[in-house]
């Protein structure tokens, strides 16, 4: 569903989203409706319809993909607007195939929009090493891999996790891919909680198999080239220096970790075969 | 309860080492000796400023204040109190004053409904009903509820927090750097109960 440069505002998301929900729950088997994109960029909507818009993202846990709000009025200043930003974070708990978050040229200058994501990502569930792509102890990659190809492939029926391995899948926050905060005012107290989440977040590359080439494709190689893996918060011009280094000192301790890690799993499965 | 009202009372609280913001948890060094060390340092750098700057406390570390100010409180009840101790005169005042703390329990026995609250309240000034697991754990309830309402601190910061104020030795160690600025106290303080970022 596209509904960018629509003049929608607030008024307008809630009646889209009464309908929304009324289609999703209350549809016939064999005729469901599913929600696989929303792209609610510059629709001048606040963060009144976060938490609104967060129980159509708990309806389609098992289905949305990418969900872009950049370019609206989405800001964290009063109590009221935490409480909104905290829920519509926890809406994302139960997703399984988000690929894409864009929360881009929105206001999220007052530290504590940081604060809260760090803690809603805490909360949400770990990911094990054998949920990754290409995990060494996932127990067949193969077929995970087909059945992700086979997804790009055929469309929505094989929609699974993009990390799913067995009964287990990777959800919440932690298994978004691509999570887009270009442009968000963001000052250095933020990028101070955001530095806890940047060095754990898994890389894409691990979360996803490569998406065929189209304009998802094509905005993702973008993304890559700003030098950010999975989470995108090049540029932000009110960030200083010293937010730079902070970020870039997080992003180096990312990449130490996954060294590390790898080599843990290299040592662990050497000792495996030696068995 | 004002964040300023908080930092008056621990105005004296954080662990007894003479180094200058060493954390107490062991710290991931990287094989070059950059990258992570730099990490800390500059994660460090930021929390100071924002001790001392923002007028709006993040959650995280607000909750953590309060809850050890409430289970310092608890602490005092259940012990003989000596005005000459600066810091236990600092918690004296505070609950003689505007009985803030008080309000606080009083705050968590409501959100859990508990109709017998003066019979809970009990709990605490009887050594013999506190070494029971199960009042450990109402206590326990009872002080989050009334700290952090949001639930904003996990199950091990609570426990960990509430560990801290309850003992006494920590108010020992916390008096040899009265002399230092709040802002150092107060991150030492966050950084010996685990509280200075969410365990992520």
């Amino acid at each position: 569903m596209n509904l960018a440069g629509r003049g929608l505002n607030d008024e307008g998301l809630f009646e889209l989203v009464a309908g929304l929900r009324d289609a999703l729950q209350s549809t016939p088997p064999g005729h469901e409706i599913m929600l696989l994109e929303l792209n609610l960029s510059n629709t001048k909507i606040s963060t009144t319809s976060l938490s609104v818009l967060s129980t159509i993202i708990d309806l389609s846990a098992n289905r949305l993909k990418d969900l872009d709000l950049s370019d609206n009025l989405i800001a964290i200043d009063t109590k009221e607007d935490e409480r909104a930003w905290e829920i519509f974070l926890q809406s994302f708990r139960r997703c399984t195939v988000m690929k894409r978050l864009v929360l881009s040229q929105n206001d999220l200058s007052n530290p504590v929009a940081f604060e809260i994501f760090a803690r809603v990502y805490s909360q949400h569930p770990r990911i094990e090493e054998n949920m990754l792509l290409g995990a060494p102890s996932v127990g067949d990659e193969d077929e995970v891999t087909s059945s992700l190809f086979s997804m790009a492939k055929s469309g929505p029926k094989a929609l699974v996790s993009t990390t799913e391995v067995g009964s287990k899948k990777a959800c919440g926050l932690r298994s978004i891919p691509y999570i887009i905060i270009q442009e968000v005012n963001m000052i250095h107290l933020g990028a101070l909680w955001l530095s806890f989440v940047l060095e754990v977040h898994h890389k894409p590359d691990s979360l996803m198999a490569p998406l065929k080439f189209g304009p998802i494709a094509a905005i993702i190689q973008e993304y890559n080239r700003s030098a950010c893996e999975g989470i995108v918060y090049k540029p932000n011009t009110k960030l200083f220096a010293n937010g730079w280094k902070l970020l870039d000192a997080s992003e180096i301790s990312r990449r130490q970790r996954g060294t590390m890690d790898q080599s843990l799993h290299l040592t662990s499965s050497g000792s495996d075969v030696s068995r | 309860m004002s964040d300023c009202s908080l930092n008056l009372f621990l105005l004296t609280s954080f662990s007894s080492r003479g180094d200058d913001f060493t954390p107490l948890s062991p710290v991931l060094n990287s094989p070059k000796g950059v990258g992570i060390s730099e990490l800390t340092s500059l994660r460090r750098k930021f929390q100071r400023e924002a001790i001392d700057t923002l007028v709006q406390r993040p959650q995280l570390w607000s909750a953590t204040l309060r809850l050890l100010l409430y289970s310092r409180t608890l602490l005092y009840k259940t012990r003989p109190v000596r005005s000459s101790n600066g810091i236990l005169a600092i918690s004296r005042g505070y609950m003689n004053e505007n009985g803030t703390a008080v309000k606080g329990v009083h705050t968590g026995l409501q959100n859990l409904r508990i109709r017998e609250e003066r019979s809970l309240r009990n709990l605490w000034t009887s050594s013999t009903v506190m070494k029971h697991p199960s009042a450990r754990q109402i206590q326990t309830r009872i002080l989050r509820y009334a700290a952090d309402p949001r639930f904003v601190l996990n199950d091990r910061q609570v426990r960990k927090i509430i560990d801290y104020g309850n003992d006494p030795r920590s108010i020992s160690r916390e008096r040899d750097h009265r002399a230092k600025d709040v802002s150092h106290q107060i991150w030492h303080l966050l950084e010996s109960v685990g509280c200075l970022s969410y365990i992520i």
